[in-house]
């Protein structure tokens, strides 16, 4: 289809959104479609898988050439693992919701994240479950309000510190309306080799975008601390301009580009526990946003992974081809018994 | 032909090693020719509990459990006053007098009873070794019962200790056994109980044949079945009795060099996503789990039924509802898996019956899974799962010969239709990411060309193409095993562990001169027509099952015709099946 020549914006569209007009979710799609352009991923070796919810709804709006499967509630973290560990060649985005990752799924987010599964993991994050109309998610704000006005009781659950906890090795949070930042994080995030977090901050027209609820456009833009600048360069412009304030991180891209994150020098990306203590110090009125933690060094269960053959050549060389007949069972057993 | 028919029941205290012995000893026996199947009949917990292991010695190769004993071993105090009713009055009992209990077998004349301690304790340097060494002293008397020289064990033993004290330690605990049990024969003038062929074997110990079958559990051919039939992923969560179903498809992947993944999940939700995952994307995957796990599975398997992706569940049955009897044996699943997931659909069952049929049905349900992009679910059970059977050398190696893994043909025309049905099987063309056309696949409601709708049509024509592919599998699935006799005054339906009561049935009503015609269900959905004639043809038709719903008893009533005469037979305690009380439960009925 498109082998070696260069993908333009035809390549990525998808089917036209059935979601609420001005939908944060949207502007995702759109943000992660300029991205997959931008690395010039070929569609054809993309798959998109979701759970159930509005944010699951996505895969459909971006990159109709690329397989995908929305799935059940809460589980496209498991089925996500299944194809990214089975299909090494190929690129898995999984997106999923606050209610489909922090409650129902909760428990294959977490072993997902302990596995470092290949993959970028996406929570379309507005703490409301849209599709059931406006009860509280798991990462509404304590004390912030549903829009009949009633007071949610309990503490949010911070999907970012949980991931940090976890071992993710690109932990990190982004506004819905701030391209600018977000389609680099999302190339980057594209091509990391582990699990890639992106908390995605987007709000909900329809339930929570009023003035006790802590997803609002008008909150979130209020109230996010953007720590990072994110440029993306070629690599020819390749310079680095640290300060004494400002200190410079270069994440490489798949076709040689690369992103320039720069940030206070009291910051520091590969810190941990920098990061915690970042996460740890948020509340509704100060929201950090960018990327937490960057580690690109490969734990040993990795490098095992990176060594499993691609699908196609294992079909091809596995020990048991096409009607291949096995020969003396009763001995084969006898002698592994 | 000589002919025997003998039962030991080994009682102790679990967590003391005396499966692993119980096994040496068994697998000892089958090498020397000596028809033997074993049941471990054990408790859940780890340690601390009685725990019991019966193995029958028949020269017919029944192997059904024995509804009493004529050996009888004895070494938990809580459990002998319920055992004692079950031993023959000539049962021959060897005790451990340290318990203290020998009134309970006031009425038995061949009651050989000594102090364990007495023999162990200077043997075993800590309590765990003088526990270990204790099994050593019961095996090296039942040797002697058998008539074995005081040597009969002495390969094996060297075999499983490396070091050289233990060795002798536990080759002295079993001589000490063996001649505290023939002085005792001797005393009371008893001849051993001499079993036929021995003689034959006990000379040519060191070069054996190749023997005429393995002893082998089905949860282990079950694992090597399903990797011959081209599994590449494993996702599995620990449950009783299936883990070592797990664990063996990791120790023939490794042995094998096979290649296949293996994870273990965080629960069943996520074994059967990840299963789900990898055969979606191409790579033929499956789970083993047991009834529970399968509760938890259901949603999945609705999705994979709808979206029609393949996906099997190896499902190894234990005693239900709720956590049940974890460690016992039933046919409680049955229509659970038939019609599992929310809404309508019925699944492909398999129902292997012995552990050579856990192989080959393995090896079927990915291939089978693979073509209909449908859930097959493999129902096998605790009894063949996990217990060690003798498998017929030649009939393993005639499945040799059969093709194992088929891939399926791939689509790669443009106008691609993922839910097309070029055939009119009801099976849609496959394309998989990264080599063919794109397709989007969902849970909710889709047309042809897989995408989203509600129509009421699209919603219609779904449905019914699922119901004809389900019954298009009728020509791949194994069949029916019928064998029919015209004259028979009843004909007997079973499936699945149940069935290995059947040639001893038959035996026990010829005796009676009755005769009897028996079919063995191999998986669902069922073949309607054969059973219709088979129901036809015999004046009473009884349905043998483990279960106390009459599961398939139910399904057969639901799907054939002239089910009139047709009885049930369906009780299950945990508990494997046995002949002789079947056959008198049948008396009654006929």
């Amino acid at each position: 289809m498109i082998e070696n020549k260069t993908l333009t914006n035809k390549d990525f569209l998808g089917l036209k959104s059935t979601l609420c007009t001005g939908c944060g979710h949207d502007s995702i799609s759109v943000h992660i479609k300029k991205a997959l352009l931008n690395s010039q991923i070929n569609p054809k070796n993309l798959v998109k898988v979701s759970g159930i919810g509005c944010s699951s709804k996505l895969p459909t709006y971006f990159s109709s050439d690329s397989h995908g499967f929305n799935t059940i509630h809460g589980r496209m973290a498991p089925i996500a693992t299944g194809i990214a560990l089975s299909r090494p060649d190929l690129k898995v985005i999984g997106l999923s919701g606050d209610g489909d990752t922090a409650s129902i799924g909760l428990g294959g987010f977490a072993h997902l994240i302990r596995r470092d599964v290949p993959m970028v993991y996406i929570v379309a994050n507005n703490g409301v479950y849209g599709l059931t109309k406006g009860q509280f998610s798991a990462t509404a704000d304590k004390k912030s309000t549903s829009k009949s006005g009633t007071e949610n009781p309990l503490p949010p659950i911070n999907l970012c510190l949980m991931a940090l906890q976890l071992g993710c090795r690109f932990v990190s949070r982004m506004f819905s309306g701030d391209p600018k930042r977000l389609v680099p994080l999302l190339e980057a995030a594209l091509a990391h080799n582990g699990t890639a977090f992106i908390d995605i901050l987007s709000p909900c027209v329809a339930y929570a975008n009023h003035s006790g609820s802590t997803k609002s456009y008008d909150h979130i833009q209020n109230n996010q601390s953007s720590f990072q600048d994110f440029n993306v360069i070629n690599e020819t412009d390749a310079h680095t301009w640290d300060s004494e304030e400002q200190k410079t991180y270069d994440l490489k891209l798949n076709n040689n580009r690369t992103i320039k994150i720069s940030q206070s020098s009291n910051d520091d990306i590969n810190d941990k526990n920098k990061a915690f203590l970042k996460l740890l110090e948020e509340d509704r009125c100060n929201i950090p946003t960018g990327l937490f933690y960057h580690n690109s060094g490969l734990p040993e269960s990795k490098k095992m992974e990176q060594t499993h053959k691609s699908f196609l050549e294992k079909m091809k060389n596995s020990k048991i081809s096409s009607n291949q007949k096995i020969s003396h069972l009763n001995q084969l057993i006898l002698n592994h018994l | 032909m000589n002919i025997y028919d003998m039962s030991t029941l080994i009682t102790t205290v679990n967590g003391t090693g005396s499966s692993t012995s119980n096994e040496l000893f068994i697998k000892e026996l089958h090498s020397r020719g000596i028809e033997v199947l074993g049941k471990n009949i054990f408790p859940s917990n780890i340690a601390g509990l009685p725990t019991s292991f019966s193995f029958r010695c028949n020269n017919h190769s029944f192997l059904s459990l024995a509804s009493s004993y004529q050996i009888y071993i004895g070494l938990s105090k809580e459990k002998l006053a319920e055992d004692v009713k079950l031993l023959d009055t000539n049962a021959v009992i060897i005790l451990n007098a340290d318990l203290k209990s020998d009134d309970i077998f006031g009425d038995f004349s061949s009651v050989c009873s000594f102090s364990f301690r007495s023999i162990v304790k200077d043997l075993g340097e800590s309590l765990r070794e003088r526990k270990l060494l204790s099994n050593m002293v019961y095996l090296g008397g039942l040797a002697a019962l058998f008539g074995f020289e005081s040597n009969f064990l002495n390969q094996r033993i060297e075999k499983r200790f490396s070091k050289k004290d233990l060795q002798l330690k536990n080759l002295k605990a079993f001589s000490e056994g063996w001649n505290i049990v023939k002085k005792f024969l001797e005393l009371t003038a008893q001849d051993h109980l001499l079993l036929p062929n021995q003689e034959n074997y006990k000379k040519n110990t060191k070069e054996q044949p190749l023997p005429k079958s393995v002893l082998i559990d089905g949860n282990s051919l079950g694992a090597l079945g399903s990797l011959h039939g081209g599994a590449s992923f494993l996702s599995w969560y620990p449950i009783t009795p299936s883990t070592s179903f797990a664990e063996s498809f990791i120790h023939w992947n490794n042995q094998l060099k096979l290649q296949a993944q293996t994870i273990q999940a965080e629960d069943e939700l996520a074994a059967v996503g990840m299963t789900l995952g990898s055969n979606w994307s191409g790579s033929p995957a499956l789970t083993c789990t047991s009834g529970p796990g399968i509760s938890l599975m259901s949603e999945t398997v609705g999705l994979s039924y709808f979206a029609e992706i393949p996906l099997v569940i190896w499902d190894v049955q234990r005693v239900g509802p709720s956590t049940g009897l974890p460690t016992r044996t039933q046919q409680s699943d049955l229509k659970f898996a038939f019609q599992n997931s929310h809404g309508d659909g019925e699944h492909i069952v398999f129902l292997p019956s012995s552990p050579l049929e856990c192989y080959s049905h393995g090896s079927q349900a990915i291939n089978i899974s693979q073509k209909y992009k449908t859930p097959v679910f493999v129902l096998s059970d605790l009894d063949i799962g996990m217990n060690l059977w003798p498998v017929s050398s030649n009939e393993l190696n005639e499945l040799s010969d059969k093709p194992h893994f088929i891939p399926v043909e791939l689509d790669f025309d443009s106008d691609f239709k993922a839910y097309g049905d070029p055939n009119n099987s009801g099976i849609s063309k496959t394309s998989l990411p990264g080599i063919g056309p794109a397709y989007f696949t969902r849970g909710s409601g889709h047309n042809e060309n897989a995408m989203y709708s509600e129509r009421p049509d699209d919603y219609l024509n779904k449905m019914r193409k699922l119901k004809k592919k389900h019954l298009s599998a009728l020509v791949d699935i194994p069949q029916p095993e019928v064998k029919m006799n015209l004259k028979a005054q009843v004909g007997i339906i079973s499936f699945g562990s149940s069935t290995q009561i059947l040639s001893e049935l038959e035996h026990l009503f010829k005796l009676q001169h009755t005769l009897v015609s028996t079919l063995i269900i191999k998986a669902l959905p069922l073949h309607v027509s054969t059973l219709d004639s088979f129901l036809k043809n015999h004046p009473t038709a009884v349905v043998i099952e483990q279960n106390a719903d009459s599961q398939m008893f139910q399904i057969i009533k639901e799907k054939c015709h002239n089910t009139e005469n047709m009885v049930s037979l369906a009780s299950s305690n945990g508990l494997p099946i046995s002949a002789q009380e079947i056959f008198s439960q049948l008396e009654q009925i006929i």
